[in-house]
């Protein structure tokens, strides 16, 4: 074969070429440590990649709203908490006043506090969460009982996504702890205090009854805020398997092994090197070399 | 024989060294010349009874004319395939960091209406919605108006082209009359062959031509083998440029009759390059962002309006995409509805807008985000946007497969061109040594028939 001069330049252009391009990507890799950015660089792996980093930022979401719903939990079971205080120190109230050896006088004093606890109930049912009512439902922007103890707010409740599919309720309402029709707390404390003060036994009697109804029914609704947040705890582990699963899968898409990622920095640099130095030794033409 | 006889004999040797030698310094000369092919002097001896010594010919070029019409097609293959390359570098920009601006705009809306679910009664939630409402949009509009650009940058090479065609065309025409009558008379043509020939294969790089050999060294050039760029006499046609309805440029060739468009004719070459990056990849990729745009739009704005704003009033989160088919300019379109900007009361989060924790419209609008409402009900925007991505990275990952290939391609049939036509310094060297000997045999024979005639003139004293 013939080897025209131009031959040797071209051969030498070429791998100049491809080394310095070889060279800059091995460069990219190494500062960035990104393996691929460009949709041209791997485009399967830059579909996988945004499909993961999709997944990541939907886990984030979720984190945040179970955070928002433990947030309003926490401050629902505190409440309901110490309602449920309050009904038991009324429990007890309801047990005193039947003693025999209390008189009129005493009761009414009984009466007194009962008032106080009523009183409290009400602030209790008035929680806010900023200026929020949360035992309002979906109407939080008014307060939940009426003057007379009857519920005002909206039968349903809010709901969160706190994982892929899974929906909590936020809470509960004040219809479902403070004013439930199957066992009024309100109205029995209410009872309770005029049973006292008229000094009626027999009612004070049923009244107690139905205090302690109430009082085991805020258990129960205590018991359902606490299931709520287990459900928020359950997609909580689960949305942060998923996030760690989509941040591994992610960079496992896009990037660069930093052994692999230098060693093909090093290998670069040597072969541009000697493509330079192979160049640079191009064979003198005969003529000049005579 | 006569001394005479051998003083030519001795003559036509020392003018075979010397042309020779002219041949040969021309070529050391040329041998960096772009496009020079290798000359040579043909010597052939002459009979004794027809007076001896050498014949020789008027320098010509060394070439293959196989090899030469090979390393025209190479050129316009590699010419295509890195224009191809080059046109969809930007769409590589675009998108990169997975995805690009329009990816992050998508991310932080569905984002945006996740944290409204969350809290549909916060102001700030809702003003993010609106915001970030308003960045999708721009984010679309911007991608459109950047593969408008690709394809108007690809429309503007062709026309620059165009103009540098023509001239290449007319010299090639006029280097071939040129030609033709060098020829005719015996002159030495050869360097404005390989003018010609140059500039052949530059306009190669540009468009798919066919060289044909036609009488006295001149050539006509075709146009896919079947349009006349160069013909033999006669003027050379014009290449012109029009503008489709799509706006797009199109290729005409004027001769002597109607201007004829022979865009669909140009199947390799530098324009054929940025064609098919403009009508295929940066196209495809135009209306895969005008179906998002108009899926997003249409099912966001289905959902928004089923719900209800604080006021208890229903509106579109968009405006309204005409329904065409396909909804071409739909991403350039796309805007957040006049209804609601500034108005982040406006925001449907509720069924019942006069509850303010109403979250339900919020939660049907986050389950869009993870709802087949693209690519024809198959995929979820996200999913589909992520189509697209994949679908760009393998358009610019082939388009960079094959100019790379062409270019190795291209190379090889240069360096076969080379090989044949190419100059090689040790050789001319070696050739110059050669001439060199002969010039000075050739001088001897001369010294030796004078030698001979002297002792003739001496004989007679």
């Amino acid at each position: 074969m013939r080897v025209p001069d131009s031959l040797f330049q071209a051969r030498s252009m070429t791998a100049l070429r491809k080394s310095r391009a070889a060279y800059l990507d091995a460069q990219e890799q190494a500062l960035t440590g990104r393996r691929v950015s460009k949709p041209s660089e791997d485009p399967l792996a830059i579909g996988r990649a945004r499909s993961f980093q999709d997944r990541k930022r939907r886990a984030d979401n979720h984190e945040r709203a179970g955070g928002f719903a433990t947030s309003r939990l926490q401050v629902m079971d505190s409440a309901v908490g110490e309602l449920e205080n309050l009904m038991a120190r009324a429990r007890e109230i309801g047990i005193q006043a039947l003693n025999d050896t209390l008189n009129a006088s005493d009761r009414a004093d009984l009466a007194g506090e009962v008032d106080e606890l009523v009183a409290h109930m009400r602030a209790l049912a008035d929680t806010r969460e900023g200026d929020k009512y949360i035992f309002s439902g979906l109407s939080s922007d008014v307060a939940p009982l009426d003057g007379t103890g009857a519920y005002q707010g909206s039968a349903e409740v809010q709901e969160i996504e706190v994982a892929p599919g899974v929906r909590v309720p936020l809470g509960i309402t004040a219809a479902d702890v403070f004013a439930n029709p199957s066992a009024n707390a309100y109205s029995a404390l209410e009872g309770l205090a005029t049973a006292l003060r008229a000094n009626d036994k027999a009612a004070m009697n049923t009244q107690t009854g139905e205090v302690i109804n109430a009082g085991n029914l805020v258990s129960d609704m205590r018991a359902q805020i606490g299931a709520h947040q287990t459900s928020v705890d359950i997609a909580a582990n689960v949305v942060s398997n998923n996030s760690l699963i989509a941040i591994e899968n992610f960079e496992r898409e896009v990037s660069a092994d930093a052994f692999e990622a230098f060693s093909a920095l090093s290998q670069a640099q040597s072969a541009l090197t000697a493509a330079v130095e192979i160049a640079a030794q191009l064979p003198l033409p005969g003529l000049v070399g005579r | 024989m006569s001394i005479n006889r051998i003083l030519n004999i001795g003559h036509s040797g020392m003018v075979a060294a010397s042309l020779g030698t002219a041949a040969t310094s021309h070529n050391i000369t040329n041998s960096s010349t772009e496009g020079y092919s290798r000359q040579r002097v043909a010597q052939k001896p002459r009979p004794i009874h027809h007076g001896g010594g050498l014949a020789i010919s008027s320098p010509t070029r060394v070439q293959d004319s196989f090899v030469d019409r090979r390393l025209l097609s190479a050129i316009s293959l590699e010419g295509e395939a890195s224009a191809r390359s080059d046109s969809l570098r930007s769409l590589d920009s675009m998108f990169a960091d997975i995805g690009g601006a329009v990816g992050d705009a998508l991310d932080n809306f569905e984002s945006a209406i996740a944290d409204l679910s969350n809290d549909p009664d916060s102001d700030a939630a809702r003003q993010l919605v609106l915001t970030r409402t308003t960045q999708l949009a721009q984010s679309f509009n911007q991608a459109s108006a950047d593969l408008d650009a690709a394809q108007d940058d690809a429309n503007g090479r062709i026309r620059l082209a165009l103009g540098q065609l023509n001239e290449k065309l007319q010299t090639i025409g006029d280097l071939g009359r040129d030609i033709v009558s060098g020829s005719t008379i015996g002159e030495d043509v050869s360097t404005l062959m390989d003018q010609r020939d140059q500039l052949v294969r530059e306009v190669a790089e540009y468009l798919p031509v066919t060289v044909l050999d036609q009488p006295h060294g001149a050539v006509s050039v075709l146009l896919a083998g079947s349009r006349s760029l160069v013909p033999v006499d006669g003027p050379v046609p014009q290449l012109l440029h029009d503008v489709d309805a799509n706006g797009n440029t199109t290729i005409l060739r004027q001769g002597s009759g109607a201007p004829e468009d022979i865009t669909s004719l140009i199947t390799s070459g530098k324009i054929a390059g940025y064609l098919s990056a403009r009508d295929g990849a940066i196209a495809d990729a135009q209306a895969d962002l005008d179906q998002l745009a108009y899926d997003i739009a249409t099912q966001y704005n289905a959902v928004h309006a089923a719900g209800q704003g604080r006021d208890g009033a229903s509106r579109n989160l968009f405006e309204v995409l005409p329904a065409v088919v396909p909804p071409t300019g739909s991403a350039e379109a796309l805007a957040i509805s006049a209804d609601v900007v500034g108005n982040p009361d406006g925001i449907a989060a509720a069924l019942d807008g006069t509850l303010p924790s109403d979250n339900r419209n919020a939660l049907a609008l986050l389950d869009l985000a993870q709802t087949d409402i693209a690519s024809g009900g198959t995929a979820s925007a996200s999913e589909a946007f992520s189509a697209m991505l994949a679908d760009v990275g393998i358009s610019i990952q082939s388009a960079n497969t094959k100019a790379d290939n062409a270019t190795v391609i291209r190379e090889q049939a240069q360096a076969m061109r080379d090989a044949i036509s190419g100059v090689s310094t040790d050789e001319e060297m070696v050739a110059l040594m050669q001439f060199q000997r002969a010039y000075q045999a050739s001088l001897r024979v001369v010294e030796t028939a004078d030698a001979m005639l002297n002792e003739l003139l001496n004989m007679r004293r």
